[in-house]
Order: structure tokens, then C-alpha cells, then sequence
């Protein structure tokens, strides 16, 4: 049995529908990853998942529990937002323990516990802080202890790392893949940063325009694409989709041939022409950028490259690299 | 701060010039009061009114105080007006939370009949107002006196809590939500903390309309024992007609309370004003 089921999830803002006929499947305890553009509705999912949204129709099972018409609170998940959401007049120890503090729990069993969870998150020295004196990383932690000392089924981010600087949000989000091993809960997590979700989920659901393109492990969304739009959001840089017709490809069946920049080579028999437009080098790794008949394709290099601007070059591939796709972006 | 203009030494000078003559005009009166209130007889205020007083004395407070039962009156004001506070405060932060975060239908027409509130004064309703107060009873009652003062500042005080709930996350009380708090906890742990500085801006404002009310206590009030100090002072004008320093002094007592609360609210009740206006 999953741990959580969604089915046939309808949500309208007005008369605008943000989600449409969402089924989904949740194992136990899996790390789940919401990802897609801005307004494909994995916020209004999740949200509708933690009931702070209500649903048109549609049915958010739970260990065999239909909990799409239940309080926030009875779901039994913890959220952490993308804001914080920290009571600011509150200390730490007391937005911390503010769950237990509602729910008329006993102020030593509250103590205990949230210092068992400041420990557990290195928030101790900062127990009698107000969050304005904290950093965005310990913020970001007050917020997930908030979420671990309910001790809930599952634990719901919503873009939890988005307003940290680079170097905390890779800090954090190794402490967040830390915490999954420690905690038994089923995770699902929304962001729009696929190098979160691809080092973070065992299962990654992609979502346009309020619907499930696809759902797959990450190196399963990598390698086999259900269509071009997952093709080119997964993987950075993203995957190269190239026009069958406007690069005149003799004898290709497909619509769109995609390519990953890695399964791009340089050489003397490439089958594409073009002119190096940009070189990133970024030590480990370069990238060229090679105008093709106005199209630009991005090709990886190795470290020690030798191109130049303005070189001309010829691009080629092996054919067990392409990805092909029909006239409307599906997988062929 | 950025300065997005700067003045020349001569244009500071005449700022300060016009700022300076403006606090005059203010504070002038008010010194003048001040000093003839201390004046020991009637004949000084006579002969030099802006001359400082012969003898500093308080015997004018306290004559004002217990010769015209000021104490009384005294009493009455800080019921009113403490009782208008408590009831505004709590009625206007409870609607306003409604009308934001649970928003129903027909909340936009509440809303609107708040902000006809706000335009059109209460004495054009006086009317249907005196007549509602008799039929319950209320009039020649403090009772019916503190509600129909404080239905008079509701709309005020909705206008102002709303425009600045507005600016709180609602990301908090989702948190909130999730954690389990009802509607009233949120109301009451989350939201009330955090709308403080409006909050006191309300208080403030509706103590300093309810202290200084002269026309709603005239109308709803006949009993002298229940009157406040503004229908009280114009008892005391008429007994002492010409006791300028014993009516100087009647008037700062009765200017002391609001005074006093602005000071304590002052740095709350600035921040009501100006918070909200932009997104830190």
C-alpha cells in the first residue's frame, strides 16, 4: 500500500484551473520531488496536499484514509516554507514548540522535546533568540524543527532553500538528505531547482501547466524523457533540441532529435556545421555554443579544450545518444 | 537615507523659520495655560497673563479638582474612554482579521458599509441613534454612551487594521494552521502580536476621540453625576466664569491623560502610520 495516493485532484482559482485530473502515487517514506516553471501549479499541489487549499474534486488517500476534506492538522503533515513562516515575536524555543504548545501538552514534556530537536539541529545556543537575530540558514532550521517535533507522517517543503545564497543552500541541502536518513516520513518537496531534485529524490514528479508530464527516478527522467518538455528541464545544461527540418537531417524519421551537451563531439566528421558563438570554461567542465543555421546548440568540452570564438566546427554524435520526438514533443 | 532633494542653507533656514513659528502658534496657548494655571490670584492673570507667576502654586489643581468635582467627572472620562479602547480594539482587530483572511460573501459589502462609516459622520445618524439608545434602555447611561462612541470609531479603526493586516504574511498563519491552531489561537498567539503598532495607533486615536468627546456625551447623557470632563469643564465655565487661572487648570487636567498616552504610544503609533507602505 502507498503512503499516499492522489486521485483524480482537481483545483480552479475562479474559473481558472490550476491542476487537472492530478493521480499520483507516493510509496512510504519516499523523498518525492515536485519540480516544473514558475506557476505549473507544484505549489498549489503541495498546498493542496497539506489542506491550506481547499480541492474542487478529487480524493488525498493516507494509509487507506481519505483526507482530502480533513483539517490541516488532522493530515498529520508538517510544512516548512519557502518564507520561514517563523512567529517573529515568538523566541526559537517557542516557535519550535508551538505545536505542542496549542495543543495543550504539558510545558516540561515541550522543553524536552525542543531540546531534543535544537540539539538534534544544532539550534541550541540560539534556543531564547528571536528569529530577526538569526541567520537564513538558522531560520530555515528553526523552520524544519518546527516541522520534525510534530513527528508527522510526512514532511511537505515548499521551495524550503529559495532564499538562501549558493554555498548555504548546498549546506542545507545536504543537512535536508541527512535528515531524510534520520527521520522515518515520506517527503515530498517542491522547488523549481532541478539540482535539488535530482540529488535529492528517489522519485521526481514534473509538472506543466497543472499536469503530471512525468514521474520517474531522477537518472530514469534523465536518460528516458516521456517527452521533450521533461527532455529539456531536466539536466542542466539542458538537453539540445534540434529541428529535424530546419537542420535538413535526411532520413530522420522524428519531428526533434534531442541531444545532451555530454553526447556532443567535436571533430572532423560531424554531421552539423556551425560557428562557436561562447566558451564557458568552468574548470571541471567548458561548454561551447555553436550556432547551427540559427539554431544554438550546446556542446560539452573537455577541460583542455583549445577552441576559439568564432571557430567553425563540426558537431556529431553516436545515435544511441539521440532522444527522438513526434511533432507534439512525445518520445518516439 | 537617501536624499532625494537637498536645500540650501538658505532654504533650511526658511523651513526652520516656518517650522519654528508653526510650533509657536501651538505651543503658545498651550505655555500660557500652563503658567496662569500656577498663578496664586485672578489678579495676576489680569495684569501681566504671559508674565511667569509671582508664587508657583498647585492650590489651583486641587481647588479645580474637589471645588467642581472634577474627580467625578475625571472618573467618568477614563470609564468612557478606557472602556471605548478595550471595546474598539477587540471588535476592530477580530472584524478586520475576518474581512482579510476569511474572506465570505458579502465581506467586500461589510467592508464597504465600514468605509461609508469612515465618510459620513455619526451626528448625521443621530436621529436613528438616539432612539435606537432609548429603546434599549442605555440612555442617561455610561453604558450607552461607550457603545455608540465606540460603533463611532469602528470604521476608523477597521480601515486602519485592515490596510496593515494586509501586510502580515499569510504564510504565518498557514504555519499557524498546520500546526494546529483554531481560528481565535491564530487570531490571538499569531496575528495580534503582529499587528501591535496598528493596534496602538487604534487605541490611541480612539482614547484621544472618546477622552475629548463633547457632542455624544451632551446628546446621550442628562445626569451631571455621570458626565465626563468635557461636559464637566463646561459646568465648571459657567461656575467660574472668570476664574482664568482655576479654568487653566481644570483644562490640563483634563489635557494631561491624552497627552500622557500619546507619549507612551507615540513610537508605536508612528510605526501604525508608516508601516505597510512599503515592502521591507
Amino acid at each position: 500500500m502507498s503512503s499516499l495516493d492522489i486521485k483524480h485532484l482537481n483545483k480552479s482559482y475562479g474559473s481558472v484551473q490550476v491542476l487537472h485530473d492530478i493521480n499520483l502515487e507516493i510509496p512510504e517514506n519516499a523523498f518525492v520531488v515536485f519540480v516544473g516553471p514558475s506557476g505549473c501549479g507544484k505549489s498549489t499541489l503541495l498546498r493542496s496536499i497539506a489542506g491550506l487549499e481547499e480541492i474542487d474534486s478529487g480524493e488525498i488517500i493516507l494509509e487507506g484514509r481519505d483526507v482530502a476534506k480533513e483539517a490541516p492538522v488532522d493530515r498529520d503533515f508538517a510544512m516548512v516554507f519557502q518564507s520561514y513562516a517563523l512567529y517573529p515575536q515568538m523566541t526559537v524555543r517557542d516557535n519550535i514548540g508551538f505545536a505542542l504548545s496549542v495543543a495543550g501538552r504539558p510545558k516540561a514534556e515541550i522543553h524536552r522535546k525542543v531540546d531534543e530537536v535544537a540539539q538534534m539541529l544544532r539550534l541550541t545556543e540560539y534556543l531564547d533568540r528571536k528569529p530577526a537575530d538569526l541567520s537564513g540558514g538558522q531560520r530555515q532550521r528553526v523552520a524544519i524543527g518546527r516541522a520534525i517535533l510534530r513527528s508527522p507522517k510526512a514532511f511537505l517543503f515548499d521551495e524550503p532553500l529559495s532564499n538562501l545564497d549558493a554555498e548555504l543552500r548546498v549546506d542545507m541541502r545536504l543537512q535536508i538528505a541527512e535528515l531524510r536518513r534520520q527521520m522515518s516520513a515520506t517527503f515530498i518537496y517542491v522547488t523549481h531547482d532541478q539540482v535539488e531534485a535530482m540529488t535529492l529524490a528517489d522519485q521526481i514528479v514534473v509538472l506543466r501547466a497543472g499536469r503530471i508530464e512525468q514521474v520517474g527516478s531522477p537518472m530514469e527522467l534523465y536518460h528516458h524523457p516521456a517527452n521533450s518538455f521533461v527532455a529539456s528541464f531536466i539536466g542542466s545544461p539542458k538537453m539540445n533540441l534540434l529541428s529535424v527540418a530546419d537542420l535538413g537531417l535526411a532520413g530522420e524519421s522524428a519531428a526533434t532529435l534531442g541531444v545532451r551537451p555530454e553526447h556532443l563531439s567535436i571533430g572532423a566528421d560531424g554531421a552539423l556545421e556551425g560557428t562557436i558563438a561562447a566558451i564557458e570554461n568552468l574548470g571541471p567542465v567548458s561548454y561551447a555554443y555553436v550556432d547551427v543555421r540559427g539554431a544554438r546548440v550546446t556542446v560539452q568540452l573537455p577541460p583542455a579544450h583549445g577552441f576559439a570564438l568564432e571557430e567553425a566546427v563540426k558537431i556529431g554524435w553516436a545515435d544511441d545518444a539521440l532522444h527522438r520526438f513526434d511533432a507534439e514533443g512525445r518520445r518516439i | 537615507m537617501h536624499k532625494i532633494f537637498s536645500l540650501s542653507r538658505k532654504e533650511q533656514l526658511a523651513v526652520q523659520f516656518i517650522l519654528i513659528a508653526w510650533a509657536c502658534v501651538v505651543l503658545i496657548p498651550l505655555g500660557v495655560a500652563v503658567i496662569n494655571s500656577f498663578k496664586p490670584n485672578l489678579g495676576e492673570v489680569y495684569r501681566a497673563p504671559l508674565a511667569l507667576p509671582s508664587e508657583w502654586t498647585w492650590s489651583n489643581y486641587a481647588e479645580a479638582w474637589v471645588g467642581a468635582n472634577f474627580g467625578g467627572y475625571f472618573l467618568n472620562s477614563a470609564i468612557v474612554s478606557l472602556s471605548v479602547v478595550v471595546i474598539v480594539c477587540f471588535c476592530a482587530s477580530t472584524t478586520a482579521f475576518v474581512l482579510v483572511r476569511m474572506p465570505f460573501r458579502g465581506s467586500a459589502l461589510l467592508f464597504a458599509c465600514f468605509m461609508i462609516g469612515v465618510i459620513i459622520p455619526i451626528r448625521l445618524a443621530l436621529a436613528p441613534l438616539f432612539t435606537i439608545v432609548k429603546g434599549l434602555g442605555l440612555l442617561d447611561t455610561l453604558t450607552g454612551l461607550i457603545l455608540v462612541q465606540s460603533a463611532s470609531m469602528m470604521p476608523v479603526a477597521v480601515f486602519i487594521l485592515t490596510a496593515f493586516l494586509k501586510s502580515v504574511p499569510s504564510e504565518l498563519e498557514d504555519a499557524a494552521r498546520m500546526d494546529g491552531a483554531l481560528p481565535f489561537q491564530i487570531y490571538w498567539r499569531v496575528v495580534l502580536p503582529l499587528i501591535r503598532p496598528a493596534l496602538a495607533t487604534v487605541a490611541l486615536l480612539s482614547f484621544v476621540q472618546a477622552w475629548n468627546e463633547y457632542f455624544l456625551p451632551l446628546i446621550f447623557l442628562q445626569s451631571s453625576e455621570l458626565y465626563p470632563l468635557t461636559l464637566g469643564i463646561a459646568e465648571f465655565r459657567a461656575q467660574f466664569s472668570v476664574q482664568w487661572h482655576l479654568m487653566f487648570a481644570g483644562i490640563l487636567i483634563m489635557l494631561a491623560p491624552t497627552v500622557i498616552a500619546f507619549l507612551l504610544a507615540s513610537r508605536q503609533f508612528i510605526e501604525g502610520l508608516t508601516q505597510g507602505g512599503v515592502k521591507e
